[in-house]
């Protein structure tokens, strides 16, 4: 099956590669939805030298609105919008005639303009100009064959609520659906609902529209399962007390260790030490923190003899900060593994996660899901990741999933290590070691 | 429609302007303009049907809409500028599009980007034909 390419790479992967070619998709979403965004990014993706599309408005934006806005957007060329794309306005033969001649009109420009990709914006305007369902059904039935005739990638959009969907002629008519969602904070999602035969990743994805049109982040997901395979390297932290834990519990780089506890029980300083001992080892790190920016963990790390800055500049560490309450998970898991691939990094220490789960609001399960597959990624792309968590939700699930737990406190000026997971009977107390 | 216009002293002999233009709004407005002026307009759907019709009588002003269909409007700018009978006429191109440069390249006299005033549009036809426009201050 040939496929379309939307114009994102990562909605292409959440298509399985793309759009199916000369089939009938429906963009479903509310206004502003950036429904035309996406069918323009797809145009303008594929017309290339001698491919055709039509635009085609019916009763709702006119079609020199539909163009002034996208002509902000960086992937529209309006030389090849004058040369490849047919746009039609509807809007006076539809008030006109009714539906009676559209069929008719579509057919023409099927015939006469040989498109391969056909687009009608406001398919959900039509049911209005039927008499009733039963003549709605037939029109769109005639319009679905008209499609099927031609080899032409059709694109309909319509102003739908998700709830309206299920019961939607148009989308029982179409092969594919996607849909397009705005929360009341302007966070938006894209969901894929059908695709014809073929899979594609489902529920809900985040998106952005910017300049360069819409930009999607997959959710993350684990398909693949990590490889138990015997080529194992292991792994090392070569400073105590934490070098014994390791060592007794037999890690491997890819591991996940999780240090628990209170503030100001030596989570943060261990992390940092645990960069440290990876760069001494020639291995880079990185560390994403939700709390601290550089310069204050810049200040900890003096605590423990370390010039946290100065490796940063060297780049044999690199520092990522986020604000947990402006990001989407997906998004945050994409952006650590792209820091970690184009730095290099073999060990990474995510500070304070409990920040992160603190400020998510969506359901349990989901998040559930979301920790398991960080963690599979994490482990395919070999990152041996140290979290430190507070004392919040989902610490179950953390402790499961993580090959070495060790639950920290200070007494005084002694810090306390105690293996929960990973080691029998680990523990150790005393000062902090400097690097 | 602009009141400001003052109706033109009739010339002996009508000058014929070709419009190319599919939008119903823009081709009430544009036969609007052309009667208050006395110009005799003709209106083609696309770029095809221009060519044929510019071979067959050659129009004083052709005015034409970027975006056509099957040969689209600096397509057929660049025919017209080939042709050596044709290549003396004058032509505005206009449209939604940002694309005065590109319209000027293809061999455009003037670019006009819609949507436009009553008054510009006149201004940019009094280039070409001799219609008269009394500025409403005057």
């Amino acid at each position: 099956m040939n496929r379309i390419s939307t114009g994102s790479k990562n909605l292409d992967i959440i298509l399985s590669g793309g759009v199916p070619s000369d089939s009938i998709t429906l963009i479903a979403g509310p206004a502003g939805s950036g429904k035309s965004v996406l069918a323009h990014q797809i145009f303008f993706s594929n017309l290339k030298e001698g491919f055709r599309g039509v635009y085609l408005t019916t009763l709702g934006e006119p079609v020199y609105k539909v163009i002034k806005n996208m002509q902000s957007f960086e992937f529209f060329d309006p030389i090849m919008a004058a040369h490849s794309i047919d746009y039609e306005d509807t809007g006076f033969l539809l008030s006109k005639e009714g539906l009676k001649k559209f069929n008719d009109f579509v057919s023409y420009t099927l015939l006469n303009y040989s498109p391969s990709f056909y687009c009608i914006d406001g398919i959900d305007r039509l049911k209005y100009l039927s008499g009733d369902i039963p003549e709605f059904e037939s029109f769109l039935y005639d319009l679905t064959g008209l499609f099927s005739a031609y080899h032409c990638t059709t694109f309909w959009l319509g102003t739908f609520t998700e709830a309206q969907i299920p019961l939607s002629h148009e989308a029982n008519s179409c092969d594919n659906l996607i849909y397009l969602s705005m929360d009341e904070q302007g966070g938006r999602s894209l969901k894929v609902l059908k695709l014809g035969r073929s899979s594609f990743i489902s529920g809900e994805n985040r998106c952005t529209i910017n300049e360069q049109g819409i930009r999607v982040t997959p959710k993350l997901f684990s398909t693949v399962r990590p490889k138990r395979s015997d080529e194992k390297e292991p792994f090392l932290w070569k400073v105590e007390p934490f070098q014994e834990f390791v060592k007794n519990a037999g890690l491997s780089k890819g591991a996940a260790i999780l240090i628990q506890g209170e503030p100001g029980t030596g989570k943060t300083t261990a992390g940092l030490r645990f960069i440290a001992d990876g760069i001494e080892q020639g291995e880079k790190g990185g560390i994403v923190s939700f709390k601290e920016d550089l310069s204050d963990l810049s200040g900890l790390s003096q605590f423990v003899n370390y010039d946290l800055e100065s490796r940063v500049e060297k780049g044999e560490a690199s520092f990522w900060f986020q604000s947990p309450t402006d990001m989407n998970l997906d998004e945050l898991a994409l952006r650590i593994m792209q820091m970690a691939r184009q730095t290099g990094t073999g060990r990474l220490f995510i500070n304070d996660l409990h920040f992160l789960f603190r400020c998510y609001s969506g359901s349990p399960s989901e998040a559930m899901r979301y920790i398991y597959s960080l963690f599979q990624v994490f482990k395919l792309a070999r990152l041996t990741v140290l979290f430190s968590y507070g004392n919040s939700p989902y610490n179950d699930v953390l402790q499961e999933l993580c090959d070495l737990v060790l639950v920290s406190s200070r007494k005084e000026e002694d810090y306390q290590f105690n293996a929960l997971k990973g080691v029998k009977h680990g523990r150790f107390v005393g000062k902090m070691p400097s690097v | 429609m602009d009141s400001s216009l003052k109706v033109p002293k009739v010339e002996k002999e009508a000058k014929i302007c070709l419009v190319i233009e599919r939008d119903p709004f823009y081709k009430v407005f544009i036969e609007n303009f052309f009667r208050k002026v006395h110009v005799e307009i003709e209106f083609v759907q696309d770029g095809v049907s221009a060519l044929k019709r510019v071979k067959t009588r050659k129009p004083d002003l052709l005015i034409s809409e970027a975006l056509l269909p099957k040969v689209d409007g600096l397509a057929l700018c660049q025919y017209i500028r080939s042709d050596p009978k044709l290549s003396d006429l004058p032509i505005i191109i206009f449209s939604i599009l940002e694309i005065e440069e590109d319209a000027v390249e293809s061999g455009a006299n003037f670019f006009l980007l819609k949507p436009f005033h009553e008054r510009e549009f006149a201004k940019s036809v009094s280039r070409f034909l001799p219609i008269q426009i009394k500025e409403a201050n005057e």
